[in-house]
This record gives structure tokens, C-alpha cells and sequence, in this order.
């Protein structure tokens, strides 16, 4: 048997490489960590169409592994055609913050073409949540009904994710929630021919409605205005601050962690090195955005 | 500006712009089309009641003077998503037509016991199994008032319908629901916090015939 084995023609072997999984050298360690994050918010919150996650969670899980894929700029284009054209097909559903999202992914690719990736990115994302805050800013003084407070009025008593504020500081109840529930599904349940119903509420829902409504104006303006001014003058060296305290205060009431998410990553990547401990506000943004999603209602019992 | 900056601006510039130029075209959107604030990329949430859900359908059968009314099927929720995100005739139409194209049968329910003990003696039904009973729970206190009782089990509520997934004809022991027209209704509600009611208006109607 060995006597065969010998005097069979040894085909020449190939030249293997090993597979370089580490980043290039020339790279920083702290692009990595935000391509990491990002890698992560893509798996943590994925999409809800099969073909836009499945795709995304083959192309992270790659750049896990072969840690070179993280700083190719073609793995981010095709990561942000992925989540474009995942809007595109379904944009008349899909929310915000996954348009965010593409213009993120894109935004990984073109830092990557340049010579100073770090730089560029900071760059881009102070411009990017300049512009998303200053149209969500536009959204809210062209409202009507966001401005005379209908809208949070609205909000407080119908929408689920505003209960727990609306029982804490707004003085409901669980009975006068349930029957605005009731009063609303009989108005939209398909074979309903109504076409008006009371809701009930406390005083203390009206002023709560006019204080997080001003408050949400404030915010949101002041954001926009700090992430446009610019660079180290006047308002524009609290930016961070500013924004800290929107995501703290916004995903306490709403959370919408992929958004907030989103925007502490962005935070992270355009804050400047001479304010070391913004970093670690932002990492600390992200644990309590976390605390925020526990089932508070559950453990206290409020369900029951 | 040489070439080397032109090119590093444009790289800096490309994101933020895009976010810029969508935002841009879903306000105009919002403005001239209805398109809700909340969606198409403007950062509108949050801004408005006047989100997707607060746009809802009403949907009937129409037969003589008789309606019934009936929910939008599985296959056509993405149309009756989109009709709610940016309501217009064109759009409104097509899902009438392909609501008045459809088969309507009543809801059936079958107890999975019986279903089950059907099966083993009947050789007949073996061949329905996946046929004739629903899963779905009606969520209708109105259309559920007249319930039938069938010697197999099946629970039937005639005046609650469905339709055929694949628009084929009412299966073995289903009887198809006649009707003239459909009439798909686009309702928005707004909350008076004066008079504190949440009252909602019709915003556009259309029909379509049904196939002869």
C-alpha cells in the first residue's frame, strides 16, 4: 500500500495563505469598534423582511470572522445597498431609523476611500444627526397638532409605549386605560360604523402633554443646532451633552432602542478627544437604554 | 480646489446629502400626496397623529341594499399598508378590483378533536385536511352574532367572511358569498381635545364590480 501511495504522481501543491483575519495595521482600533458596534446593531435589531436579514446576518457574521472585511469598503457598500434596498422595496412601512441605518453603512464606505477614514466618519456623522434632528425639528412646527399638544395628548392616552408615563406622572389609571383602548378599537374594528368616541383623561394628562411637548421642541432644536454650528465654538462644544440628554430622556418614554442605538454610535464616532469622558457618558447612555427595555409594568406587577 | 479635495468632499457629502435629498421628497410627498409624516424617510415620526394607523379601512361586500363588512386577507395587507401610508384612488382602486376578483366564504372553525376523529373515519376528508377549517380567531362581536353549527363540528359564522388566498373557487361543502360591488373606504381620525373624542372622517371611497 505504501509502495503505491509513493509512486503516484504528486500533483505540485497550491500556495496557501492563511486567511489574514486581523485589520490592517494602518487602520485604528477605534474604527474597528465602530464597525463592531455597527456590526451589532445590523444583528441585534435586524429587519423584519427575510431578504434584507438573511443577507445581513451572513455579511456580519463574515466580518467576524475575517476581521479584514470590517475595513473593506466594498463589504460596507454592499451592507448599505442590502439595507437600502430593503427600504426602497418597503418604504412605506419601514421606520426611520433604518433609513439612519443605510445612511450609516454608507457612510462606513465612503470614510473608507479616503485617507483619514476616522476623520471623514466624524465628519459625516455630525452632519447626519444635524440633518435628521433639524427635519425632525421641520416635522414638528409644521404640525399643527403637534404644536397646540394634540399630538402628545393623543400619545399618552393611546399609545402603548407611553403608558407607563401616563399612569407615573399623568395620574391614569389602569381602568381609565382600558377603556380608551375599548373606545378606540370600536372605532377602527372593521365593521364599526361609528365615527366618534370619548376617551377619558386627568387634568394631569393635559398639562404632562404640553411639558413633553415643549420639551421635545426644545431638545430637538437644540440638538440641531449644536450639530450644525460650527466646530469647537459656542454652542456647538455641548453638542454632546445635548444629545446625551435627548436619547436619555426621548428612550426613556419611546423606547426605540435601534434608533437610540444608532445615534449613540454616531455620537461616539464624531465626539472629540479632548472631552475623554464623553465617550464613557455614551457607553453609559447605551447600558441605560438597555435598563430602560426591562419589563418595569411586569416586575411590579402593574399587568396583573 | 484640486481633484484629491473635490474628491473627499464628495465622499463627506454623499450620506448626509442623500438623507437630505429623501427627506426633501417625502415632505413634498406629505404635502401634495398624503403621504404620512411618519414614514418615507423625513424624520416626521412623532410629529402628528396623523400616522398610517390613523388611517384605517372600512371594506364591504355589497349586495342590493345589503353590506357586509370584511377585513383586508393576509395576501393583500402590504396594498392595504400602502393605501393607509399614502392614500389615492389609483391605489384604493387596485385593491377594490382585487378584493371584488376574490372568493368570499364565511369563517369556518373546527375543533381539532372532531376535525381529527372526522378524519379517521371519513376517508373523504382526509383529502380536506388543510382545507376547509381557519385558524384565525374572528375579533368581531357584531359578525359573529349568528353562528351555525354544522353536524361535523365546524363552527360557521355566516356573516363574517374571507377570502380565498388563491382567488379559486369556494371548496368542498363552502358556499361562496354573491355580491354586486366592493366598496373600499379610507377613514382618518383626529382627536378633538376640546370636546375630548377621537373622531374620525372619511377621506376617499371608491368600488369596484365584481366579476360576472
Amino acid at each position: 500500500m505504501k509502495a503505491i501511495v509513493e509512486r503516484l504522481p504528486l500533483k505540485p501543491r497550491p500556495n496557501l495563505r492563511p486567511v489574514d483575519t486581523s485589520p490592517a495595521p494602518a487602520t485604528s482600533a477605534r474604527l474597528d469598534l465602530y464597525a463592531i458596534m455597527t456590526l451589532l446593531l445590523l444583528l441585534v435589531y435586524p429587519s423584519s423582511f427575510w431578504y434584507v436579514r438573511i443577507p445581513l446576518t451572513v455579511l456580519c457574521v463574515s466580518a467576524f470572522v475575517f476581521g479584514a472585511l470590517r475595513f473593506d469598503p466594498r463589504f460596507w457598500f454592499v451592507t448599505a445597498m442590502v439595507v437600502m434596498a430593503g427600504n426602497y422595496q418597503n418604504w412605506f412601512t419601514v421606520d426611520n431609523h433604518k433609513y439612519l441605518l443605510g445612511y450609516w453603512c454608507l457612510a462606513l464606505f465612503c470614510c473608507l476611500l479616503t485617507e483619514v477614514p476616522e476623520k471623514t466618519l466624524a465628519q459625516i456623522a455630525r452632519k447626519l444627526i444635524a440633518f435628521s434632528f433639524l427635519f425632525a425639528l421641520f416635522w414638528k412646527i409644521a404640525s399643527r397638532d403637534f404644536l397646540d399638544g394634540t399630538f402628545f395628548h393623543y400619545a399618552l392616552l393611546l399609545d402603548d409605549r407611553f403608558r407607563g408615563v401616563s399612569e407615573l406622572l399623568g395620574g391614569m389609571t389602569n381602568e381609565l386605560m382600558d377603556a380608551n383602548r375599548t373606545a378606540y378599537r370600536a372605532l377602527i374594528n372593521f365593521d364599526s360604523r361609528i365615527d366618534a368616541v370619548q376617551l377619558l383623561f386627568t387634568k394631569g394628562i393635559t398639562y404632562l402633554a404640553r411639558i413633553v411637548t415643549w420639551w421635545t421642541l426644545i431638545i430637538e432644536l437644540v440638538v440641531a443646532v449644536s450639530f450644525l454650528w460650527p466646530l469647537g465654538k459656542s454652542i456647538s462644544r455641548w453638542r454632546d451633552f445635548f444629545l446625551i440628554i435627548f436619547i436619555l430622556s426621548t428612550y426613556s418614554v419611546a423606547p426605540v432602542l435601534g434608533f437610540g442605538w444608532t445615534l449613540i454610535i454616531m455620537g461616539l464616532v464624531q465626539c472629540e478627544d479632548r472631552y475623554r469622558y464623553v465617550r464613557w457618558l455614551y457607553m453609559a447612555a447605551f447600558v441605560v437604554l438597555q435598563i430602560y427595555n426591562l419589563p418595569f409594568r411586569a416586575i411590579l406587577g402593574a399587568d396583573s | 480646489m484640486n481633484l484629491k479635495q473635490a474628491r473627499l468632499r464628495a465622499l463627506v457629502w454623499a450620506a448626509p446629502l442623500l438623507l437630505c435629498a429623501i427627506a426633501c421628497l417625502q415632505i413634498y410627498l406629505a404635502m401634495t400626496k398624503s403621504l404620512s409624516p411618519w414614514k418615507g424617510g423625513g424624520f416626521g415620526m412623532f410629529s402628528t397623529v396623523d400616522s398610517p394607523d390613523a388611517r384605517f379601512l372600512r371594506i364591504y361586500l355589497v349586495n342590493g341594499n345589503e353590506e357586509t363588512a370584511v377585513l383586508v386577507p393576509d395576501n393583500l395587507k402590504k396594498l392595504g399598508r400602502e393605501v393607509q401610508t399614502i392614500p389615492s384612488t389609483a391605489l384604493a382602486s387596485d385593491l377594490a378590483r382585487r378584493l371584488a376578483h376574490g372568493t368570499w366564504t364565511p369563517y369556518r372553525m373546527t375543533d381539532p378533536v372532531r376535525h381529527y376523529q372526522n378524519a379517521q373515519t371519513d376517508p373523504e376528508t382526509l383529502g380536506g385536511l388543510v382545507g376547509p377549517s381557519d385558524d384565525a380567531t374572528p375579533n368581531s362581536s357584531n359578525a359573529a352574532d349568528v353562528v351555525k353549527t354544522l353536524p361535523d363540528g365546524q363552527v360557521v359564522f355566516p356573516k363574517l367572511l374571507r377570502m380565498r388566498e388563491n382567488g379559486g373557487p369556494a371548496s368542498k361543502g363552502e358556499e361562496a358569498v354573491a355580491f354586486q360591488r366592493v366598496r373600499v373606504e379610507v377613514w382618518r381620525y383626529n382627536l378633538d381635545v376640546g370636546s375630548s373624542q377621537l373622531r374620525a372622517s372619511k377621506y376617499l371611497e371608491v368600488t369596484a364590480d365584481a366579476q360576472p
